[in-house]
Parts: structure tokens; sequence; C-alpha cells
């Protein structure tokens, strides 16, 4: 007596019934049920159509079972039956073999074919994935101008593969697990087995496999479900969409974190400097990736402080003008009819307003879009008096500092930090700015990445090679990261 | 058997990074403490002597600093949080921290409203440094002993690049105390000033992110890992006082009534004078305010050893605010007078709690 639910019996057309009653069939018409006389049983594949590769099913499996003497097989045990067909008829490479009704479906309907024999308990798990998928492109947001231009994919396999390319070591290891609640998400964890952080894998495997929201289909929502502060403003792992960049992380001693269905990478954990760092910086000589990493930091700063210490002199501080420039903006300013607040709250949004506009606009309207956006209302803005031109030009020139970010998850969260130092220098000025800074800092500081300080190696202090902010040459980099399991120097 | 050593020595320095953060915010806070009592408390009875009259304060935080490595080992080793012997001394210690706290705060609403914000009230300036010190607090303290470690070069090189301009073009005829109100009010203005040694007593405690098996697991630094960076941080205190000194002539002093004038440079009259005179206010509102943040999380975390109802999450830190913030609106309402009045008895309980705190 076995319980249907939840083991198969090896009673062939009992355990088809319980298929088809969860799958749904026959009224499920992407179920593919065949039953056929394999020498001197029966058995039956199960597969969702569309999923598999149907040529691989008929070719590597139906025939060559079905071309079986009709003796094959008559003095093989019950339990044995798939096994024999495994060794005598199927060509398949089997993944595994599979006991339970609940794990057998999560494989069919992520495209694999299952054999069932009559008298056997287990069936074949094989895979014949042959659904549709994207190729391997361009990076679409990690654009450079050295350096390869391949991107991840929407298939799991493809970007393992992706990544298997660069990283040809023994110690690449492969685990797959599944995420989420009723819909899982099959993702796939990467690391370099000694030199990633045993207790750091474990520690992201166990909030994968806890992960109870119902259903988790990007990488962004992992991220959201395996992170430590789902309140704060700056995410905590790092995205990228380029394998290169990927097989970077794995060679720091992080975790590599691939979801089904979503064409980029996590690498966990991670610095808020990583955050800040382009494949570019490591391609190019030393000097122009340090250069390039310094007018990154000039731009944050600038997309950060300017519009807020723009109000904050203009309120509270203006003695810090000379009296020729004070008298302009106080010119320009006073033929403006709104609070200078509220204009430059305006202005910010609106700059966000067209890029937002412009990334969600088809093909080459939205190329277009922020230039007649930005040429049109903002001269007429300024011809009809609405704005001042000083505003616009601290608010064009914050925007082009935020584009400067290569995260654009960060790149979000400082536009929302910009904000609130925007209220912040109009309601105090400077001081005001100051202790909303500092008070973020230490929030910064506080956070976790995976158990990693996210402001680690610079505070608290962790032993590093020279290429957190700095790009130093290779030669001096000669560290790990921190967070690596096996850091001689660390 | 190399794991195992692998693993202690990588807790070994993770331990030790976090010291090291914790030293130097108690350095940061026990600079801003020496500057803000000295201008206050000192500058009133010494004038330009004041940097000299600061100098014991400096050397007793050196003392409580020393005391560290036998407080660490006593938690370390403690097999019961709940002794009541070991209540009392972290009662008084909460106290000290947090009058030094109220006292950092005060400090920086004065400066702020006499120099970045005339046009507003202390009281609104007060909120801010409050609820500035709350943030920074709020992680509960291992966020704002960070910052102090990665600020531990840049707000001490500010400040001396931006006040050794305007200090070095200056007479030292101010300096010397013969010359000011004399050796009896020195001596009695240094007596005073002793109570800027207390933010050296969050040494005391270990750091909150640290479990008890990773203390345990690492013996303590030497008193002088500790001493050190305290050290420069109450020098650096005596070094800003040195240059109001400089700055600010004998009659000037004798006139500024306002605790926050007298902490403001006020020679800086060449062209930009107005951005470095900015620029130097930030900084010290920086240090002001990691000094603050750095108290009250310790302030904290010390009412939580010694009242184990308040160890849940936030409710000690709550407390703390609500008395920083009952002492700040009685500052508003009376003026300062009654924290200068207060502040040097603040010696009492600090020599108490460092004597109690670590004993077996």
């Amino acid at each position: 007596m076995c319980d249907d639910a939840i083991v198969l019996c090896g009673r062939l057309s009992r355990d088809l019934d319980v298929l088809r009653a969860r799958l749904g069939a026959p009224g499920n018409a992407d179920v593919l049920i065949r039953r056929f006389r394999s020498g001197a049983f029966e058995s039956a594949v199960v597969a969702i159509d569309g999923m598999v590769n149907v040529t691989t099913v008929d070719e590597n499996i139906l025939k060559p079972c079905m071309d079986l003497p009709a003796s094959a097989g008559e003095d093989v045990a019950e339990e044995e039956r798939v096994a024999f067909l495994m060794a005598h008829a199927v060509s398949v490479l089997p993944v595994k073999m599979e006991t339970r009704v609940d794990a057998l479906l999560t494989d069919v309907l992520s495209g694999q074919t299952a054999l069932l024999c009559e008298g056997c308990a287990e069936a074949a798990i094989m895979d014949t994935r042959g659904f549709d998928k994207r190729s391997v492109g361009r990076p679409e947001a990690e654009k450079v101008v050295l350096g390869p231009h391949e991107s991840f994919t929407e298939s799991i396999r493809t970007n393992i593969t992706l990544l298997r390319r660069i990283v040809q070591r023994e110690e690449l290891t492969t685990e797959f697990v599944q995420a989420g609640g009723r819909m899982k998400t099959r993702c796939a964890l990467l690391y370099l087995r000694g030199t990633a952080d045993e207790a750091m894998i474990s520690r992201i495997r166990g909030r994968l496999e806890r992960c109870d929201y119902d259903f988790a289909l990007t990488s962004g929502e992992v991220e959201q479900l395996i992170e430590e502060h789902p309140m704060a403003l700056i995410p905590q792992c790092v995205r990228t969409e380029r394998p290169d960049r990927a097989a970077s992380f794995l060679a720091e001693g992080q975790v590599v974190v691939l979801t089904e269905g979503s064409p980029a990478a996590l690498g966990a954990p991670s610095t808020i400097y990583h955050q800040m760092h382009t494949p570019d910086d490591s391609s190019m000589r030393w000097q122009y990736g340090t250069f390039l990493r310094l007018v990154r930091l000039l731009g944050v700063m600038i997309h950060l402080f300017l519009p807020g210490m723009y109000l904050a002199v203009l309120r509270f501080h203006q003695e810090l003008l000379s009296p020729m420039l004070l008298t302009s903006v106080y010119e320009t300013s006073s033929r403006v009819p709104t609070p200078a607040y509220l204009e430059a709250l305006l202005m910010t949004l609106a700059f966000d307003l067209i890029s937002e506009a412009g990334l969600r606009a088809p093909g080459e309207m939205g190329n277009a879009l922020g230039i007649v956006s930005g040429l049109i209302l903002g001269q007429s803005a300024v011809s009809a008096d609405i704005v001042s031109p000083l505003l616009l030009i601290v608010v064009a020139a914050s925007g082009l500092g935020g584009f400067c970010v290569p995260n654009y998850a960060l790149s979000v969260g400082l536009k929302l930090v910009q904000l609130i130092l925007l209220t912040a220098g109009a309601a105090g000025g400077l001081y005001l700015m100051a202790i909303v800074t500092l008070s973020l800092l230490c929030a910064a500081c506080a956070m976790n990445s995976i158990g990693s300080p996210l402001t680690a190696p610079l505070t608290p202090h962790r032993r590093h090679s020279p290429d957190f902010l700095l790009r130093l040459p290779l030669r001096f980099q000669k560290a790990r990261a921190f967070f690596a399991g096996h850091n001689e120097d660390g | 058997m190399p794991d195992t050593t692998k693993t202690d020595d990588v807790t070994a320095r993770r331990v030790r990074a976090s010291l090291r953060a914790r030293a130097c915010a108690a350095a940061a806070a026990t600079g801003a403490m020496v500057f803000a009592a000295g201008a206050g408390l000192l500058m009133p009875l010494a004038l330009n002597a004041a940097w000299l009259a600061a100098l014991p304060g400096a050397a007793l935080s050196l003392l409580f600093a020393a005391r560290a490595p036998q407080a660490l080992r006593a938690h370390a080793q403690q097999a019961e949080e709940k002794r009541p012997a070991g209540r009392i001394p972290a009662a008084l210690l909460a106290l000290t921290l947090l009058g030094g706290c109220v006292l950092l705060l005060a400090a920086l609403a004065s400066l702020a409203q006499q120099s970045l914000l005339p046009q507003a009230q202390t009281s609104f300036a007060m909120v801010c440094s409050l609820l500035g010190a709350l943030l920074c607090a709020l992680s509960g303290g291992a966020g704002v002993c960070r910052l102090a470690f990665a600020l531990r070069y840049v707000l001490p090189l500010l400040l001396l690049a931006l006040t050794a301009g305007p200090a070095v073009t200056q007479q030292g005829a101010g300096l010397f105390p013969l010359l000011g109100m004399g050796p009896g009010p020195l001596l009695f203005s240094a007596l005073c000033g002793l109570c800027a040694a207390s933010p050296a007593l969050m040494l005391l405690l270990p750091p909150p992110e640290l479990t008890r098996e990773q203390l345990a697991a690492c013996p303590p630094p030497k008193a002088g890992f500790f001493a050190r960076r305290v050290a420069c941080g109450a020098l650096l205190g005596a070094a800003m006082l040195l240059a109001l000194s400089l700055c600010a002539p004998y009659e000037t002093l004798r006139g500024l009534s306002v605790w926050g004038a007298r902490m403001r440079l006020t020679c800086a009259a060449a062209p930009g004078g107005g951005l470095s005179r900015t620029a130097l206010v930030l900084t010290q509102t920086a240090a002001l305010l990691v000094g603050a943040g750095a108290l009250l999380s310790a302030g904290a975390q010390a009412l939580s050893l010694a009242l184990p109802a308040l160890r849940k999450r936030h409710a000690a830190l709550a407390v703390c605010f609500g008395l920083c913030a009952l002492a700040l609106w009685g500052l508003a309402c009376l003026g300062m007078r009654p924290l200068f009045a207060a502040a040097p008895f603040l010696i009492v309980p600090a020599t108490i709690a460092a004597m109690g705190i670590g004993k077996h």
C-alpha cells in the first residue's frame, strides 16, 4: 500500500492517473502522456508540449524503446525495468531517478521528460529541454567601450555555460535550488569550491530555500528575498548582465546566483564599492581606470548634493556667494512665482519623468524624446519665467551626475537620497544636510550583505587588494576580497 | 586543524577591527567633548589658557581608556549578565555617557544656531541635533563606530588644514596663563575640565556587533591600543582650543557670552573666508554629531546592562532619547547655565563607573 499522491507506486495506470489529475489532463492540452510497449513490459513518457525537444524524445527515447524485441526485459526484476531501458535503449543523458510525484512534476514542468515502467516505483528524468530561447546578445544596461559584449539570457543553462566558458576550473560548482512557495523558481548557486566561504554559501542557500514568497520570477525579486535590509534605499547585492563581470565575482570568492527566466546574475555578498565598478575599469590601464572611478565619484557627489546645496545657499547661506552672483541669482529668482523648493522639486521630478519616459518609449522615439523634452520644455520654462536658468543648470548637472552610476538599482536609490537631501537643504540649510548625510552614512556603515559589512574593507577594516576605490596596477592586486574563504592575506 | 586556526585568525582580525572602530568613536567623542567643554566651561574661566586647562581632562581620558582591556575580559568571562553588583556601575556609566551626549548636542545646537542658522531658534537646532544623534545611534552603535573609523584621518586633517591657516598668522600673546586670568582660575577650570574625559568610558563596553563567544575567543588588545587613539582625539580637541585661543584676542573672548560664538573661528577674513568658515563649521558639526551619536548608543547599551527589562530592541535607546530630549528642552527653556553648573560633576559617576565596571 503506498500513498499515491506522494510517491510512485509502480502500477503504471494508477501512477499515470495521478499525474493526469495533478496536471489537469486531458483538459490541459499541453500535457503529453504516451503509453507504449517496450520489450516485455509497458512503459510511458510524460512531458509538456513546447518545453521538450520532440525530436529527441522521438528518436532517443520512444523509438529505441519501441524497437526492443518482445522478449527483451523478460528476466528483469520489476523494480529494475527503468534501469534496464536506460542501459539498453534510451540514448539521452539521464539526469536522475525520482520516486516523488512532486519532484517529478517539477522536473517535467521545467522541460524534462519522465519515463515510467509497469511495476517500477521510480521514474527516469531525462533532460530533453528544447524550448525556444533568446540568443546571446549584447548587454543593454552595462555597455562598455573595451571588453566583451556578451550578456546573459533568460535560460539558466545558457547562463551557466557562458560562465563555464570563462571560468574553466574544476572547483566551479553549480547547485540548483528551488526558491519560492507554490510557483517555485529554479535558481543556481555558482561558486568556486575552496575560494568562497562555506558559511556564506550555506547562508545564501538557506535563505533561498526558506523564502516562502509565492512567486519570485526575476533576480530582482530573489535579491529582495535574500537580502538583510529590505527597507534600505541601496541594494545589498550587485546585479550584472555580463558573464565576464559575474566571472570576476566568482574569482573574488562571491557566490553568483542565477535565476531561471532572468537575464541577470546576482553577486553576493557585495560591497557598495562593487556597485560603482564597471568592467572597463579593469580592461583599461590603471591610470584611466582610476581617473574614471574618480569622475564617477564626482558625478555621484554632484548628483546627491548640488540641488540641496543650491537651495541651502539661496535660503540660508547667501554670504557664500559673491555679490555679483548673488545679484544675478536674485534677479532671475525674483521673476519666478513659485517658491524655490517647489521649483527645484518640480524640475528634479520633471527630469526623472523625462528619463523614465525615454526608457519606456519604443525604439528611436526614446532617444529623441529626451532631447526634445529637454530642449523644448526647458527652454520654454525659462522663457516663461516658470523656472530660473541657474536652477535648470543645477538640475541638469545633477541629472548627468546620476547617469554616471553604473548600477541601475543603486542609481534609483540615490535619486531618492537626492530628494531627501534637497528637502533637508530647503528646511535647514547646510546644517540639516550635514546631519542627514551623516545619518545615512551611519546607516550604510551598519548594513550587512549576507553577513559581510557593506562598507568594508574601508570600514570596518579588512585586508584587501587596492581595487575597491582606486584601481591600482594589477601587479599590486594580490589579495582576494575579504569575504573569500581562503584568503591567505585576509 | 588548519581550518580551525584560519577561522580563529579571521575571528581575531574581525574582533580587532570592531574594537578599533569603537576606539575611534571614543576618540571622536572625547575630542569633541574636550573642545565643547573647553569652549563652554573653561574659556569663561581661563580665557586664552583654556587649551592648557583642557590637558588634565585629556590625560584622565587615557586612564579611563587603559581600563578597557580588563573590562572587556570581564565581559567575555562573565557567566551571568544579571549580577546585581554590575548594575549600579552600569547605571552610573549610562548616566555619565548620556550627560556627555547632552553636552555635545547642546554645543552642536549652539554652534549651528550661531554660525549656520542665525535666523532659526536654538530649539530648532536642538531638535535637529537630537534627531541626528538618534538616527546615528539607531544602528546599534556599529554604524557610528564604523563611520568614526572611516573619518579618523579625514576629520582631523580637515580641521587642522582649515584652522592652521588663520591660526599661524596670529600672534601667540594670549597663550600663556599668566597673561590671562592667573593660576587660580586656571586650576579651577582644569578641575572642571576633567569631565571631558567621560566619553572614553564607552570603551568599557564591548562592541554590540560582537558575540560573547567572539570576545572570549580572542584576548583583548593591550591598553595602549585604546589609549593611543583616545589620546589623539583628546589632543585634537585641545589643538582646536589652541587655535581658538590664537584667533580670538583676549578682549574678544571676554565679551563672547554665547557658547556657539566662542566655538567659531573669527579671523578668516580673506577672500573665500566665508567658504572656509562654513567648511570648518561643517567639520566641527560632523565631529560633534559623531561623538554625540556614539555616546547615545553607548549610553543605551549601558542602560540595557543596568536594566534587563530594557533589553528589547531599541527600548533602551528610546528611554535614552527621551531623557536627552527632556534635558535639551530644559536647556532651551532655562539656558545653558544649568548645563555648565552640572557638567563638572560628571566626573563623579564617571570615576565610580570606571572603578566598578570590570571587577569580577
